[in-house]
Formats: C-alpha cells, structure tokens, sequence
C-alpha cells in the first residue's frame, strides 16, 4: 500500500516539476535563453493564487488569474529587457539579468506577502480521500496528475498541429533559416517565452494546496526545473516529462527507504545522466 | 623585459606606481581599523581570490561556471574537519584544502569540460548542488544545516590581522602567477580555443588537457581561499556551496571586466560594500543588488569598466568638439 501511496506521491509531485520544467525547456529550447528567474515565477503564480483564495474565498478563480499574471509579466520582461538577450554567447548576460530579476521578485514578493509560510486547502471537490477498500489516499495529487497530463496533450498538439508549433518548432531548429523564410521570430519567441512562464505560474498555482510557499521556495524550485531540463535534454518537451516522473519518484520512492539522502539522490541522478549522456537523457548535441 | 620597461614614458611608470601605492594603502586600512572592518576586509580579499580565479576560466577559457562555490565550500570543510580532528596547521591545511577542490576539479572538469556555454553552466552547477546536498545530508561528517563551529584558528595567525595578511599575500601571489600564465602559451591557446575552438584543435593544442589543468589550479586557489575564509569564520555550513555563492563570484566577474585580472577583485569589493552598507539599511538589499545587475546588462556593456569607457568615449568626443590651439588637438583634427 505505501508503495502505491508513493508511486502517486512521485507522479504528482513529479508533474508538478514537469509543469515548471516544461517552461523553462521551451523557452531555452526555443530562445536559447537561460532563465533564472522561472522559480520566482513560479512563486509569484502561488502568491498570486493565494490572494485570489483569501480574497474570493474560491481557489478556482487563481488557476486562470495566477497564470495570466505570469504571461503577464513575462510579456512585459521580453519587450522591455530581455528581447535585447536572446541567442549563443550571450548566456553571462543571461545569468546575470535573470538572476538579478529573481532577486527582485524574492524580495519583493517577501515585502509583498511577508516571510511567513503561505498554504491553502485543497480545493472541493479533490478536499476528500478516495477510499478503495483499504486503500485511503487523497484526491488532490490526482488532480495535479491530471492536469500535468492535460498540459502534456495541449503542448504536443500545440507544437505538432498548429501553425504556431510549426513557428515555434522552425525558430527552435534554426532561427536565421526561420527569419529568412518570412517567420517573425522575435514576436515567436515572445510568445514562447510568456507561455513557458505562464506554466511556471499555473505550476505554483497548482502546486499551492500541496507545498506551502515561503521564501527560498522560489530557488528551490529553480534548481529542480534545472534538474529536470538537463536530466531530460536541453528544450526538449517530452525530456522533460520523462525526467520530471524520474525526479518525481526518485524523490518519493527515496523518501520511502532513504529518507536522509532524498535530495542527494536527486542530484546524483543528475550526475549520474549527465556523465553518462552530457546532452540529457533526450538531448541533442547543439553545443 | 628591460628593454620593455625603458620603452615605457616615465610618466605612465610614475602613474603605476602612485596605483601600486594607493592600493596598498586600501588593502593596509582593514588590520588598522580592526574590528568589523578586518571582517569585511577578510571576507573581500577571500572571496576576490576565488572570483580571479573564476575571472579566468570566464575571461580566458570561455568557462562560464556556476558552480564554483564547489570548490571555496570543499575547500572549506576540507580544512573545518582537519582543523578540529587533527590540528590546526597551515602546511598541513592549506594543501590538503588546495589538493581536495583540484581533486574535484579534475573529477568533474572530466565530464564537465566536454561542454560550453549553458551546457557547462548547468552541469557545474548540478555539481556545486551535490556538494551543497551532501554537505547537507551527511549529518555524521558535517552535522548537516547546523553547520560545523568552533573551528580553531591557523596556527600562527590567530590575530585575523595576521590572517588578512597572509590572504593579502596569496591573493598577490595569484594575480602575479595568472597574470603570467595568461600570457604563457597555455594561456593563449586557451583564450584561442575560446574564440574558436575547432581551429586550436586543428593546430594540435591540446586544448582539454589545458582546460582541466587551468580548471584543477583555480580550483585549488579557490579551496585555498575558502579554506582561509573558513578560519576566518570559525563556522562553515552548506550554504558555502549555494547557488547564491557561485552567483555572487560570477556576478563579481561580469560586474567590472571580464578580461582584466583586477575585475573581480573590484567586483567582490563594490558587492561586499554594498552588502554591508544596504544590509544595515534596509531588509531588501536583494532587491538593490538585482536593480544593479539589470542595469549593468543593460547599460553597461563589459561591466562597470565598460560602463566607464563609454563615459571616457564620450568625454573625448565632446574635447574633440571644443576648438583647441595646441598641436595634439590639431593633429587629431587632422587624423580625422
């Protein structure tokens, strides 16, 4: 029974990771861009999805709120600094500007929501345990599993059956061939980039009822997005789901026997794949 | 070397040596204080020999790393744990915390050195966060996030002057042993892989040998520094081996020069200035130090000195502007 309890707990928790690593992997995929303010994202979505709890009194509402902030925001970052950023060899700029954005929103969201530890319920109707037999586990994590494998299904027909995915995916493959053939990539990678935050903040949205937010969440989170989007290949969608069910269930499975070296073992298992395949599991060499 | 110096105009010799001078009294001003100051001043010469360091793998090997906290965190523990179980020694210390981070430096710089650019930032950092999670979890070693404390002080330096000192020492030492080697052939062949790699391999230079060999000696540099820091400190926690230590030292490269030996040694100093002046001032001086780091992509092209040519730039095209009699202005007119 525990071993099922925890096979859920590592899907759930891993789709969570899958919704913050598949942004951060679509937007270095397609960008180029290294972007280390994705946890604080991820926090401001949580933050913002705890407002509209507190205020509305309805969980619902944030879910729709919380990631339009985010695309938001991440609109306004590209159009007004980071557009400036995008392509090879600029990745110190990178780091430095999106590092010191995630400063920014660590502290502003510190001033803004205090230091204090922030959770919600989970919302009706996933606040009852599912009761099979003797098996009692709650719904919550159920939820989180689906809407892990929802946003999975919207991004594959998103890039393989749209026109916009075609864009998206030519921009990814070779962005001077792209802008040659007539594909506005600038506006492209805008869109990509907004999305990919948005699913950042739709994750801390989700993620709310399940991990309390407090400051240093954001860079928590940060490291296990980058975990999994070298684990799972650099801008590569389906890598990242496969290494996001990876860390998901080396994190509960390790929590089950080795409780003491959980977070070792994630970062052994980076290690572990990185010297094994440099590119992630996935990856393809695009040095 | 002679023939150099005498080519050199007295002039630029006397405003070496009022540099020469007017550093030395700033690096003489923490021991006088004392006190807080001496901290500050220790923390700043540490970590300015860890970020010259980082400032060649980044400025001459195209290295850009995010995990060098690995080494300043590993040289620490190494030299917390020798300190209390054996004795504090420096000959004993210091090389063991030097041996132990180029240990570790050649053991990822193996797998992480095939890579560039993002690829290597990630992977340095996936390594720095091992480092930072088992220092963390192997609560029998290094008692875990309560850190280790009570570390004696080196013997002979007990006085921190003494240990400014000697950090004063090898952060010269290192600047004068960089200095040179990026000016040797393994520099060069360095700095032209980094511009263009197939072709310093086509020349038959091998370029990985030399890479993991720069890579294991800043390594061992930085182990040496957080060693020192460490003593300093009395006290050494994981977080010597956060993401927020390896930021602040690259932060400190890009933030001056990344192509000048002196860069981070400045960047480390108007980072610990302003750490220390804003973290009394206000609770958010995170948000300051982000407003800064934007700025300086921004408007700053090449860090603070490229901040400060642009401004010389400007000043000497507004002095071309202004009608001028002497013979310098003319010729310039006339060159234009």
């Amino acid at each position: 029974m525990e071993y099922l309890s925890a096979l859920l707990n590592g899907l759930s928790y891993g789709m969570l990771l899958f919704l913050l690593g598949a942004g951060l992997s679509l937007v270095f995929g397609v960008g180029r861009f290294v972007n280390l303010a994705h946890g604080g994202l991820y926090i401001i979505g949580g933050y913002v999805g705890f407002t509209v709890f507190d205020r509305l009194d309805n969980f619902w509402p944030g879910m729709i709120i919380g990631p339009l902030v985010g695309a938001g925001l991440g609109l306004a970052a590209d159009l007004l600094v980071l557009r400036r950023l995008h392509g090879h060899g600029r990745e110190p700029d990178q780091v430095l500007i999106t590092f010191g954005l995630a400063l920014i929103i660590a502290d502003a969201t510190r001033a803004g929501w205090g230091g204090d530890i922030r959770s919600v319920r989970a919302p009706a109707p996933f606040d009852r345990p599912l009761e099979v037999g003797e098996f009692i586990y709650p719904t919550y994590p159920l939820f989180i599993i689906g809407v892990g494998l929802l946003v999975l299904a919207l991004l594959w027909l998103l890039l393989q059956r749209t026109r916009l995915g075609a864009m998206i995916r030519a921009a990814a493959g070779d962005p001077q061939m792209a802008q040659v053939l007539g594909i506005p990539t600038g506006p492209v990678l805008r869109l990509t980039f907004a999305l990919g935050v948005a699913l950042a903040a739709l994750g801390g949205v989700v993620g709310l009822p399940r991990l309390a937010l407090a400051p240093g969440r954001d860079f928590e989170m940060l490291l296990l997005a980058l975990v999994v989007v070298v684990i799972g290949g650099l801008g590569r969608i389906e890598g990242a789901f496969w290494a996001s069910l990876l860390v998901g269930l080396t994190d509960s499975y390790g929590k089950l026997f080795f409780p003491e070296f959980t977070v070792a073992m994630i970062f052994g298992l980076l290690a572990l794949v990185l010297i094994w395949r440099p590119e992630g599991l996935l990856g393809r060499r695009a040095a | 070397m002679r023939a150099a110096l005498s080519a050199t105009p007295w002039t630029t010799l006397v405003a070496r040596a009022g540099l020469l001078l007017a550093v030395a009294a700033l690096a003489a001003m923490p021991p006088l204080w004392g006190g807080y100051t001496l901290h500050l001043g220790l923390v700043t010469v540490t970590m300015a020999l860890a970020a010259m360091s980082l400032g060649v793998l980044v400025g001459w090997g195209g290295l850009d790393s995010l995990g060098h906290a690995a080494f300043w965190g590993l040289g620490g523990y190494a030299a917390a744990l020798l300190s209390k179980h054996y004795g504090p020694w420096p000959w004993l210390v210091l090389p063991v915390a030097a041996g132990v981070a180029a240990g570790f430096a050649v053991a990822t710089g193996i797998f992480t050195l095939r890579s560039r650019g993002i690829f290597f930032l990630m992977l340095t950092l996936a390594f720095a966060q091992l480092g930072f999670v088992v220092t963390f979890q192997w609560r029998d070693l290094t008692r875990g996030d309560d850190g280790l404390s009570g570390i004696p002080a080196l013997a002979g330096f007990e006085d921190h002057r003494a240990l400014y000192a000697l950090a004063t020492i090898f952060l010269a030492a290192s600047y004068l042993l960089f200095s040179r080697l990026v000016r040797s052939p393994v520099g060069r062949v360095l700095d032209a892989a980094r511009q263009n790699e197939a072709r310093a391999r086509a020349l038959g230079y091998p370029v990985f040998l030399y890479r993991l060999a720069v890579y294991a000696l800043t390594g061992a540099i930085t182990g040496v520094a957080g060693a020192l820091a460490a003593h300093e400190r009395g006290f050494v926690h994981p977080r010597d081996f956060s993401l927020a230590v390896s930021a602040t030292m690259l932060i400190a490269v890009i933030l001056v020069s990344q192509r000048r030996l002196w860069g981070p040694v400045l960047g480390i100093s108007v980072l610990v200035a302003m750490e220390s002046w804003l973290s009394a001032r206000t609770e958010f001086w995170n948000l300051f130090l982000g407003l800064l780091l934007v700025a300086i992509v921004l408007w700053g092209r090449g860090g603070i000195a490229g901040l400060a040519a642009q401004a010389w730039q400007a000043v000497g095209r507004l002095q071309r502007l202004l009608p001028r009699g002497s013979d310098a202005g003319a010729a310039r007119r006339a060159s234009l």
